[in-house]
């Protein structure tokens, strides 16, 4: 069993408890352990370190590459927030000595960074055999057509992260189907969901969020899929606001990538924490075959 | 008794290089009489001043530290031979592209000039007199590629009496300029201008067209190119096909049609086009339900010629010809796999400017009706977006297709032209319309035609509600634009064509980053490649339009036409030569020897040694510096000269 530095980062500890729990289960089914960081801090994403300026942005998300570089030689963090500040900090400190130093001399010690940093996709594409995947999932996400939305984080800055296609990614894609659910095109997987403009101007993250729903509706899907709980938020939590601002219907699961994958492995929907999404219809998928 | 002439070449050397200390320098050398430095040494009083000093001075060898050899070497040649000095006595040193331009320095550029005239002097008082040969040169030229260029420089070429063999790969000639439906900026008939050209090929008694043939393999050099011509087989008899079409009709298995640019269905065999020429059948193989494993001789049985021939066999022809044309022309860039947010060829209706072109067309699919391909209705909203695959460095290639702009202008107003209440919008980067009534042209786009230009790139092209949301920046308003299109065209860039590299690579011919060949020099030899004998026409020298294009396959035509009119060729007495009583014929030189120039000889009974063929050796020295006993001398680099050039440099 290959065991993985994990840091969850604020959101799966709180606002979405819901990833961090599907993720256990689908790391636990596949037997993939997860060492969760001691005494782990802010990933760097929160606006604070953006509007603080210096060199903060940089020096907590290196605190806790260098906690898990002390004593793992991979960490996953799923939030793809935490993955993009995890790999700028990296990239940084990889090419700015100056910065490197001022870092040690708040650490007060040599700073480890160079640990593996896998963001989830990377992790579940390494750790589980399609095959395995696709002889468990039994058919239960056969004829559920998921849209892959990837975000922008977790693609860009394509020379920072280095990960998949920035225009077009498609590394969930051979996940999802082997866990049986079809992938049909979808435009808008690394359209703009408005990110954090819904604290100080609302209305673009609806009008931006509305956009895709509206495009994931039309390419006919079911549910879109994602690792960003920011999207998330924008695309599940808001999507009532999206309908009394704009008089739509909207009624979208929005699935974490793991609560999809924890499907097709017959957890039921109140396990992976689906419950807890505003749109959650999708008990009917997985009963249709366990019925039979 | 030698002459230094140190060229300022205005302020290229001697902005870097203190011309008159280099010359100063020189005149302390052995043996010379005579160290000047020279305004510009190239110029009429420049030539004259160093053709005075040869008779005043009664020099015998010269020395010019200037520009690179491949610029003027062959000037000064004349200027000695001018003056009564053998050409070959003459020393060029580069001070110029090796010295003056890449340094900033000027003492240490002054030095360096120095010491590379040091090394001239050195070797120049071991030069030997020499005389350039003659060798016959065949009196036929190779022109490669059917398009408009290829046609162009034939019809020049076999128009000054030089007899031409046109080879083309496809089954007709016409090239990309066949496929168009009307030619920017006068709106003319692109088929009316080029089909009696096409025809004036066929009927010309000093051309042989071949179609369906590619070149297999070159030997030889100019003058003398042999070149094996592979005739593909296409299971017709091209003697005797009418083109009645008969077969096209008949034949059960549907193939993609290439000349409509994959809009439209063609049939496994077919007519490229009603126009084609020759009018010839061609079957395809890989479409074929008789070469599938199946039973089908429908076309066999109907071909009321009896030019079907299923047994065919590729035919390879070797020719000589004096010299070459390159002319394989463009292809159009790739955009599927490199713009994935345009919908990666998935949306039926987002198409290129080529298969717009061939809806235009009156012999296209669509018999001259625009329809889109989903359903087949009339557009109302046509986008175009320009600059796909050109000047956009994301996707690596910066370079402009430089007709994109002038043939979207075309589309938009033809579109209007046809379908009077649809309007047209154009995403443009910048507006290049640099040619003669270009700018006229793409105004009256605007103007008279309606069509909206929106500065900017789109980012992506989606569907909704049975419509395609373009969605974009236009860059003049700072925001973003999304247009409801009923069809897309995309102007994709231009490419060196399919099979070019290959070519190029079998004549010599050397290619740029994008893989369009190299012109000799890009002010002065637009035309020549670097290989002698080898001519470039149209867009396989890089992008360009039909009158560019035109003109430069005449120009080509004219360099052939003077190549090959006197009828023999002057040989550089530059080539290897082997002291046979020396060799030992062990024959390492003919292992080596790129161009088979070395031939087995018995000088005495017994005892066989190497000879070199003066008219196919080309002076590489590689067999001089393979020869174990080292009997093998190329003239003007003579160990001699090389040793002392080396001795000089390191003192």
């Amino acid at each position: 069993m290959s065991v993985y530095s994990y840091f969850p980062g604020c959101s799966l500890s709180s606002g979405a408890m819901e990833f961090d729990k599907s993720f256990r289960l689908v790391a636990a089914a596949f037997d993939i352990g997860l060492d969760e960081l001691t005494d782990w801090n802010c990933c760097g994403a929160s606006p604070a370190p953006h509007h603080w300026g210096g060199d903060l942005g940089i020096l907590l998300p290196a605190r806790n590459l260098h906690i898990a570089g002390s004593s793992h030689d991979s960490m996953v963090a799923p939030c793809a927030g935490c993955f993009n500040r995890l790999k700028y900090a990296q990239h940084e400190l990889a090419h700015n000595g100056e910065l490197r130093r001022r870092t040690e001399r708040v650490l007060r010690e040599p700073v480890h960074y160079q640990t593996e940093v896998l963001n989830l996709v990377q992790l579940l594409n390494r750790e589980i055999d399609p095959g395995d995947l696709a002889g468990r999932s039994q058919g239960r996400l056969a004829g559920i057509a998921l849209g892959t939305y990837y975000g922008c984080v977790l693609v860009r800055p394509p020379e920072i992260v280095r990960y998949d296609d920035p225009n077009n990614p498609v590394k969930m894609e051979p996940l999802l189907k082997a866990a049986g659910a079809t992938i049909p095109h979808f435009p808008f997987k690394t359209e703009c969901c408005g990110s954090y403009m819904g604290l100080a101007r609302k209305e673009i993250v609806l009008q931006a969020s509305r956009r895709i729903i509206e495009v994931t509706l039309e390419c006919g899907i079911d549910a879109l899929v994602t690792v960003c709980p920011l999207c998330h938020q924008n695309l599940d939590l808001r999507q009532q606001q999206i309908n009394d601002a704009f008089g739509t219907d909207y009624h979208l699961p929005v699935l974490y990538l793991t609560q999809a994958i924890g499907l097709a492995l017959g957890f039921s929907p109140a396990e992976l924490g689906i419950e807890a999404h505003l749109n959650a219809d999708v008990g009917h998928w997985t009963l249709r075959n366990d019925d039979q | 008794m030698i002459g230094v002439f140190i060229c300022q070449c205005g302020t290229n050397i001697s902005a870097t290089v203190d011309t008159g200390k280099v010359a100063q320098a020189a005149a302390a050398m052995r043996g010379v009489a005579d160290a000047e430095s020279i305004q510009y040494a190239c110029s009429d009083p420049g030539q004259a001043a160093i053709a005075a000093a040869i008779r005043h001075k009664r020099l015998d060898r010269v020395v010019i530290g200037a520009c690179s050899p491949r610029m003027h070497e062959a000037t000064f040649r004349r200027a000695l031979d001018r003056a009564g000095l053998n050409p070959f006595m003459l020393e060029m040193v580069n001070i110029r592209e090796h010295c003056s331009w890449i340094h900033s320095d000027v003492d240490q550029a002054t030095e360096k000039a120095a010491g590379l005239v040091r090394k001239g002097i050195a070797r120049v008082r071991h030069h030997l007199p020499l005389s350039a040969g003659k060798t016959a040169a065949v009196r036929r030229a190779l022109v490669v590629g059917g398009g408009i260029a290829g046609i162009q420089a034939a019809l020049d070429i076999a128009a000054a009496g030089i007899p031409v063999t046109l080879v083309e790969k496809s089954p007709t000639i016409g090239g990309n300029m066949a496929r168009l439906d009307k030619t920017f900026p006068t709106l003319d008939c692109s088929s009316c201008i080029l089909t009696p050209l096409m025809v004036e090929v066929k009927q010309h008694e000093n051309i042989e067209l071949m179609v369906n043939s590619e070149v297999d393999d070159v030997h030889g050099h100019v003058g003398n190119f042999e070149v094996d011509i592979r005739r593909k087989a296409t299971c017709v008899d091209e003697k005797k096909c009418s083109g009645c079409m008969i077969c096209q009709e008949k034949c059960p298995a549907k193939a993609p049609d290439d000349f409509n640019a994959g809009m439209g269905q063609s049939k496994a065999i077919s007519v490229a086009s009603p126009q084609a020429v020759p009018l010839v059948a061609s079957l395809r193989k890989e479409h074929c339900r008789r070469f599938s494993g199946g039973k089908c001789r429908v076309c066999q049985k109907l071909c009321p010629a009896g030019a079907v021939d299923y047994g065919q066999q590729d035919e390879v022809v070797r020719q000589s010809f004096g010299a070459v044309v390159a002319a394989t022309g463009y292809g159009f860039y790739d955009w599927t796999g490199a713009y994935p947010t345009y919908g990666m060829g998935l949306y039926p209706d987002v198409i290129t400017s080529l298969q717009y072109e061939r809806l235009l067309s009156a012999s296209g699919p669509t018999g001259g009706h625009i329809r889109r391909p989903s359903d087949g209705a009339e557009p109302r909203q046509v986008v175009f977006i320009s600059c796909i695959g050109s000047r956009d460095e994301s996707v690596g290639r910066p370079q402009c297709c430089s007709v994109g702009c002038m043939y979207i202008a075309k589309q938009a107003i033809l579109t209007k032209e046809h379908i009077p209440d649809s309007q047209s919008y154009i995403f443009y980067i910048d507006m290049r319309a640099g040619g003669k009534n270009y700018e006229e042209f793409a105004r009256r786009a605007q103007t008279r035609y309606g069509t909206l230009y929106i500065r900017g790139r789109v980012g992506k092209i989606f569907p909704r509600w049975g419509k395609l949301v373009v969605m974009g920046t236009d860059t003049l308003v700072g925001d973003q634009v999304e247009i409801e299109a009923d069809l897309v065209v995309l102007a994709t860039g231009l490419t060196a064509s399919d099979g070019a590299g290959g070519l190029a690579r079998k004549f010599n011919i050397s290619c740029d980053e994008n893989g369009f060949m190299a012109e000799g020099h890009p002010k002065l030899k637009p035309v020549e490649a670097e290989a002698a004998g080898v001519f470039l026409a149209g867009a396989c020298q890089g992008p360009k339009d039909i009158p560019a294009t035109v003109a430069q396959a005449g120009a080509a035509a004219a360099k052939v036409i003077g190549l090959l009119s006197r009828g023999e060729l002057e040989t550089s007495p530059m080539v290897a030569a082997v002291s046979q009583s020396k060799c030992s014929g062990c024959f390492k030189c003919r292992d080596v020897c790129p161009f088979g120039a070395i031939e087995d000889e018995r000088p005495a009974a017994g005892r066989t040694a190497a000879r070199v063929l003066a008219s196919l050796c080309r002076g590489c020295g590689i067999c001089s510096a393979a020869c174990p006993p080292g009997v093998i001398s190329l003239s003007g680099y003579t160990d001699k000269q090389l040793l002392a050039e080396v001795v000089a440099a390191l003192r």
